[in-house]
């Protein structure tokens, strides 16, 4: 009988790139549950801000190895355990989730599977390099700004981050705890929905497939490469989508969110910052300082767009259920690359990176990262955003069924890079 | 962010100023970006 574990640490062992992906592994693992889920026997590693029992919860950073392991697994950890899912390990990330790049300087930048050269994204980045390289099917990340989203599109996986609330963050590491959700990369739709429902998220029927879908225009769907683009109008005219939307909250919803990250992240890891900073990273260490710059009023006005926005669900995307979008402008940048340009605009690589999906954080909406069925010129694959109103968290992973089906959506694995 | 810093009890090294301070003027950026969304500054 083939043992699945057996067989991912196989294709994990023979890849050149696999030494940054696990910070613990737990190889050994297997799974007592009688389960008939589809997750049955099913290997899963999370992302290192989990909890997991005997393994550390170091959310990819140095600082917080005090030498201890997690008693318990987190709920979210547990409720795959339960379907019958084996964890076999925790994967590497941004440090305490904070960035779009994938850089780790402690336990080594995770590289894009599709090209070493390149970002595999974050912060979620060795959840979707290892699933991009076909390793295994299915890894768990977190999405504060775009973390599940970012590195999905880069690494050319599905990646969904359900409606705010809608999965415990127990026992897992926060950034910022009014913009964090936890949620899976797959390398199908089949397994994002298992996951997404053993992990409690109300995925519903998949037969009722009908929505209102529009494309965005302007911001942030403005400036992005070609390729991108086209990929965009092409996922949208499968849809049926209607007539273009442009949504006038967006510039203030991306600054909330980047307020509130900054302000609650410093007042989260306020004790590493003040008696361990060497161990933080340099960039690290500078935006938890600036965070603590940010007062409480600015955090109130913050919460205020997010509470007027979200006081009016129906008309949060003038009329649509849906929105269509590039998950990231680009695809995958170049490691040694600090700033892009659009339309004339200059852009750090940070920016760029989380441009598309941070907006769409503060409100709480659930989406999904659809890889584009085509790579671009540079072999790179492209990740488009299917937004949906709060709460319509079936009908996202039901509209990326019907764009696997139709052929223009599948991940692209590249195992053996 | 000096005086946040110090008002938390920390120091920040003469050669990590210029980073954590161009960190701070994102979010300052982003500030004025919610003032011009929501009208007015808040502070009164």
């Amino acid at each position: 009988m083939i043992d699945p574990v057996a067989e991912a640490r196989a294709r994990f062992d023979a890849r050149p790139d696999n030494s940054s992906w696990m910070i613990d592994a737990s190889w050994d693992t297997t799974s007592t549950s009688t389960s008939a889920s589809p997750l049955h026997g099913l290997p899963i590693a999370v992302k290192s801000n989990y909890a997991v029992a005997g393994l550390r919860t170091l959310a990819g950073s140095a600082a917080r190895d005090d030498g201890t392991v997690a008693e318990f697994d987190c709920p979210a950890v547990a409720a795959l355990r339960t379907a019958g899912a084996v964890i076999v390990g925790t994967l590497n990330m941004n440090e305490l989730a904070y960035g779009f790049t994938g850089v780790n300087r402690c336990f080594g930048d995770v590289v894009n599977p599709h090209d070493a050269d390149r970002v595999a994204g974050g912060s979620s980045s060795a959840s979707a390099a290892i699933v991009g390289a076909g390793v295994l099917d299915a890894a768990l990340g977190t999405d504060t700004n775009g973390s599940i989203r970012v590195p999905a599109a880069l690494c050319g996986v599905w990646g969904f981050r359900p409606s705010s609330g809608s999965v415990s963050t127990e026992g897992i590491v926060p950034l910022a705890q009014t913009l964090d959700v936890p949620g899976p990369l797959t390398r199908n739709v089949d397994l994002l929905r298992a996951i997404a429902t053993a992990l409690g998220v109300d995925t519903g029927a998949t037969a009722h497939v009908s929505a209102r879908v529009a494309m965005l225009r302007g911001f942030p769907a403005h400036g992005a490469q070609p390729a991108v683009t086209a990929a965009v109008a092409r996922v949208a005219k499968v849809l049926g989508a209607g007539p273009t939307v442009e949504l006038d909250w967006t510039a203030a919803a991306r600054a909330a969110s980047q307020v509130l990250t900054g302000f609650e992240a410093a007042r989260n890891h306020r004790a590493l910052l003040a008696q361990r900073p060497e161990r933080l990273e340099p960039l690290t260490r500078a935006r938890l300082r600036a965070g603590l710059a940010v007062d409480d009023r600015w955090a109130q006005r913050a919460f205020e767009v997010r509470d007027r926005l979200r006081s009016d669900p129906d008309g949060m995307f003038d009329g649509a259920d849906v929105i269509v979008l590039a998950s990231v402008a680009m695809t995958a940048p170049r490691r040694d690359t600090e700033f892009v340009e659009f339309d004339g605009t200059q852009e750090s690589v940070n920016a760029a990176l989380g441009r598309c999906t941070s907006p769409f954080s503060l409100v709480g909406a659930p989406v999904v990262s659809v890889p584009f069925s085509e790579l671009d010129d540079n072999g790179l694959p492209i990740g488009i955003q299917l937004v949906g109103r709060p709460g319509l968290d079936a009908l996202v992973l039901a509209l990326a069924r019907v764009l696997e089906d139709d052929g223009i959506a599948a991940a692209q694995v590249r195992p053996g890079a | 962010v000096l005086a946040a810093a110090s008002a938390a009890g920390m120091t920040i090294p003469a050669d990590e100023i210029d980073v954590a301070a161009g960190q701070f003027n994102i979010l300052a950026v982003a500030r004025t970006a919610i003032d011009q969304w929501l009208g007015g500054s808040g502070d009164d």
